[in-house]
């Protein structure tokens, strides 16, 4: 289903994501960890075609954006870490509008679009502009115009964030749901815990390279091996080895 | 608190430097070369205010006299000028700013903020001009044989004079964020505008400039400042600038030393003021300048689910213009200018109708093809203002366009429709119904139209290729969209390519016109010689169209901003 063999990706002189390969079957919810500035939003953002890759191929559905960005990309739902969206549009209205570029019948559009509004709480807001939206509300709309074309693969960098617990169950929910009936789902988050909650396999980036990429079987072999410890995992696979050299430098 | 002021500057200056640093690692080329047209703009500029000066200075009895009055003219207009750019500033600082509550969690002294808060609008406001002002009374001073210390002390006084419009905006967006929430902010704004704009309408009318032109110009204008009575303005600290300025010029001290003493005692009691006003008013209520921003308030906008664009926008061929008028017509900030370009609109065709009709001794033709000119710095500042900030306007919700299966064409299209047509059409319908007032034949208003026609129509080209490939969704200003590299590079190359067009038309009417600009070494382009210069242009103009539209296409696929 995504499938990168060799990505880079590079700032001006800053190398994100480091000959990157990947391979995320289908049926999968996979779970994407790393520490901040690791490359995870740049892969994603890869990944949902916002970036174009400096080297390497990179296949959605076996489709490369080049050749064939709107077929990827109308089987695609994408959820960002921020919610930014058009404030001065209705939630209908943008969900009217996301729907037409689409290509999706109006009748369609209506149907769903109230139903997964309804489903987020966010039925009686339908007709209020965005700008007046919480941040949680946003992300909740987000989740709505992702799904509003029921894609086969949903993205979603960092869904937790500016949650209240309700909501965040919630998302957790519809994100076992949505894997329940055979589609993908690839998902970047800090929250260890999330992770092994949710995904069937765990990649772990660090410094735009992949240091890990294990079931979560595999997984649990090794926090066993740590004593249990999720975190000790991450800690060793992610460590720096520059912040190791300052601590034996700066004293304790 | 010195120190707390100073600190803030250096966030500030920090800031301003690693962004100008930014900008000029990414197109040191495109940088310099627009430093140096710069710098041969305010060349010329210099140079043509001492011709100016000198010339009114060599009048015999009346120069001094003459150039203060006009001085005087000036400062009242730069006051006028720097309310409305004072206003819109103030409102960006004291209200609609994202970091009012970084800045006000900060261990900084409330009288130091305040005060570097005033300086940003100060600054802001006022820069331009303090650039061109400044040397325009140093001159002055200079040719009027002042003292050695008076250019930069005039220079001083200007400085002092420009702080009035800022320090009064200061105050009122300080007391309206009590009244206001932020919401509301730019509803307010529209009417002080309408009273703005009927304000300056009067006085051009009033002013009747068209007379000053042509032959006797001059001396219309001496009798026109003969007439204003000095006494109607007396409490205009504009009068009190000039005042200061005119007593240095003459060396008489004591009505020099008395405005200078009005003018610094408003200046103190204006500051006293403005400090009061911040305490009393702003410390208590800045939080309801956010009120817009953070998505919290008691405002409930509702919108109707059912109306001619809202349904436009489930329709795959026309959602994205559907969209962007949508947008457009929801958000106040564009109202104020909307009617500010309507209000010149009306303006410029009614002075249109009360210009001489042979002033410079040319036909009326050759004056529409000057006028023409005129018209295209207009366009071209429409075209800056909303075709090349279109693509940064979307912002950060730019992510949806990325992630949606629509090609970047329709995208494009979508700003083309609405803002470029609406430019071209203003641009248009400008000419020639000033064609039609002058009396133009059809055939020459054809020619005009259709020559208008290319000059906008390459501005919306350059603008759309230059805000795609400069597009930055992280400035939400558009204001700061212009004055950014692309904003430059749009108003250089459009200035640049106007001047040339209407060069290349006048020399191609007028024999006398071709003659002139022969001495300074332009070609001949009388009869069919136009033929391979224009065709050449044109070409040359497309190509570049072409070439910037098609990088800012493969800049918005690969996504890298």
């Amino acid at each position: 289903m995504i499938k990168l063999d060799g990505v880079v990706k590079s700032y001006q002189n800053f190398v994100a994501v480091n000959g990157l390969s990947l391979h995320v079957p289908e049926g999968t919810v996979f779970g994407f960890l790393g520490p901040n500035g690791a490359g995870k939003t740049t892969t994603i953002r890869m990944i949902t075609g916002i970036l174009e890759q400096d080297e390497g191929d990179l296949r959605i559905f076996g489709h490369t954006y080049r050749k064939n960005r709107n077929e990827i990309l109308n089987r695609l739902g994408y959820v960002p870490d921020r919610p930014f969206l058009y404030g001065k549009l209705t939630a209908n209205e943008l969900l009217r509008f996301l729907g037409s570029l689409r290509r999706l019948p109006t009748e369609v559009v209506k149907r769903r679009g109230q139903g997964l509004l309804e489903q987020f709480q966010l039925g009686e807001f339908g007709n209020q502009l965005i700008e007046r939206f919480s941040h949680g509300m946003r992300q909740k709309l987000v989740l709505a115009a992702a799904l509003l074309h029921e894609p086969d693969l949903l993205i979603v960098d960092e869904p937790m964030v500016g949650l209240d617990p309700r909501a965040a169950k919630q998302v957790k929910q519809l994100i076992l749901d949505f894997a329940k009936s055979g589609k993908s789902v690839f998902m970047s988050t800090h929250t260890l815990e999330v992770a092994a909650q949710l995904c069937d396999q765990v990649g772990i980036i660090h410094k735009g390279r992949l240091v890990a990429n294990e079931s979560i079987p595999a997984l649990t072999e090794r926090i066993e091996a740590n004593d249990g410890d999720l975190e000790a995992v991450f800690m060793a696979l992610t460590k720096d080895q520059r912040n190791e050299e300052m601590r034996e430098v700066i004293p304790q | 608190m010195i120190r707390d002021f100073l600190l803030l500057g250096r966030l500030n200056h920090a800031q301003v430097k690693n962004r100008f640093l930014v900008n000029f690692r990414a197109r040191p080329v495109v940088f310099i070369g627009l430093g140096l047209f710069g710098a041969f703009f305010y060349w010329g500029y210099i140079k043509l205010s001492i011709m100016l000066l000198t010339f009114i200075f060599q009048q015999p009895v009346y120069g001094l006299l003459l150039a203060s009055r006009l001085l005087q003219i000036l400062l009242v207009i730069s006051l006028g000028v720097g309310l409305m750019s004072s206003l819109t500033n103030a409102i960006a600082h004291f209200y609609m700013s994202r970091d009012l509550e970084f800045q006000f969690g900060l261990p900084v002294n409330f009288n130091s903020w305040a005060i570097y808060r005033f300086s940003q609008v100060y600054m802001q406001s006022n820069w331009m001009l303090l650039l061109f002002g400044g040397p325009f009374i140093w001159i002055y001073l200079d040719l009027a044989g002042a003292p050695w210390w008076a250019p930069p002390f005039g220079v001083l006084i200007l400085a002092m004079l420009a702080s009035f419009p800022t320090l009064f905006s200061a105050i009122l967006c300080m007391l309206l964020v009590k009244v206001f929430p932020a919401k509301r902010v730019h509803q307010v704004f529209l009417v002080l505008t309408i009273v703005l704009v009927a304000g300056v309408i009067f006085l051009f009318r009033y002013l009747e400039p068209e007379q000053f032109i042509g032959p006797g110009g001059l001396d219309r204008f001496r009798g026109f400042s003969d007439v204003i009575n000095l006494d109607a303005y007396q409490w205009n600290p504009a009068t009190w600038a000039a005042n200061i300025l005119a007593a240095v010029s003459g060396r008489v001290w004591g009505p020099g030393l008395e405005y200078s003493l009005y003018l610094t005692g408003a200046f103190s009691g204006a500051c006293l003021l403005f400090m009061g006003v911040a305490h009393r008013v702003y410390r208590r209520s800045w939080d309801r300048a956010l009120q817009s921003l953070s998505g919290e308030g008691d405002i409930q906008m509702r919108h109707a689910d059912d109306t001619f664009l809202s349904r436009a926008l489930t329709r795959p061929a026309w959602a994205q213009e559907a969209r962007e008028i949508l947008l457009f017509l929801r958000d106040p900030s564009q109202w104020s200018q909307i009617f500010v370009l309507l209000s010149l609109l009306g303006l410029y065709l009614f002075s249109v109708t009360k210009l001489p009709k042979n002033p410079f001794g040319g036909s009326l033709y050759e004056l529409a093809l000057g006028n023409s000119g005129f018209i295209a710095f207009i366009s071209l500042s429409l075209v800056s203002r909303f075709v090349f900030t279109s693509f940064s306007n979307d912002g950060q919700a730019i992510w949806l366009m990325k992630t949606a299966p629509d090609g970047w064409g329709r995208y494009v299209r979508g700003k083309f429709l609405v803002f470029g047509i609406p430019s071209l059409g203003f641009s248009l319908a400008l000419n020639l119904l000033s064609g039609v007032l002058m009396d133009l034949g059809n055939w020459e208003l054809f020619v005009l139209g259709l020559g208008v026609f290319w000059d906008t129509l390459f501005m919306i080209g350059l603008g759309l290729g230059l805000g795609m490939l400069f597009i930055d969704p992280g400035v939400d200003n558009p204001l700061k969209m212009i004055v950014s590299t692309g904003g430059f590079l749009l108003m250089a190359a459009g200035l640049f390519v106007t001047f040339i067009h209407v060069l290349l038309r006048l020399s191609f009417e007028s024999p006398l016109v071709n003659e002139l600009l022969m001495h300074l070494y332009w070609p001949d382009v009388q009869g069919s010689k136009i033929i391979p210069y224009a065709v050449g242009l044109g070409l040359f103009e497309l190509g570049t169209v072409v070439f910037l539209v098609r990088r800012g296409l493969e800049h918005l696929r690969r996504g890298d901003f």
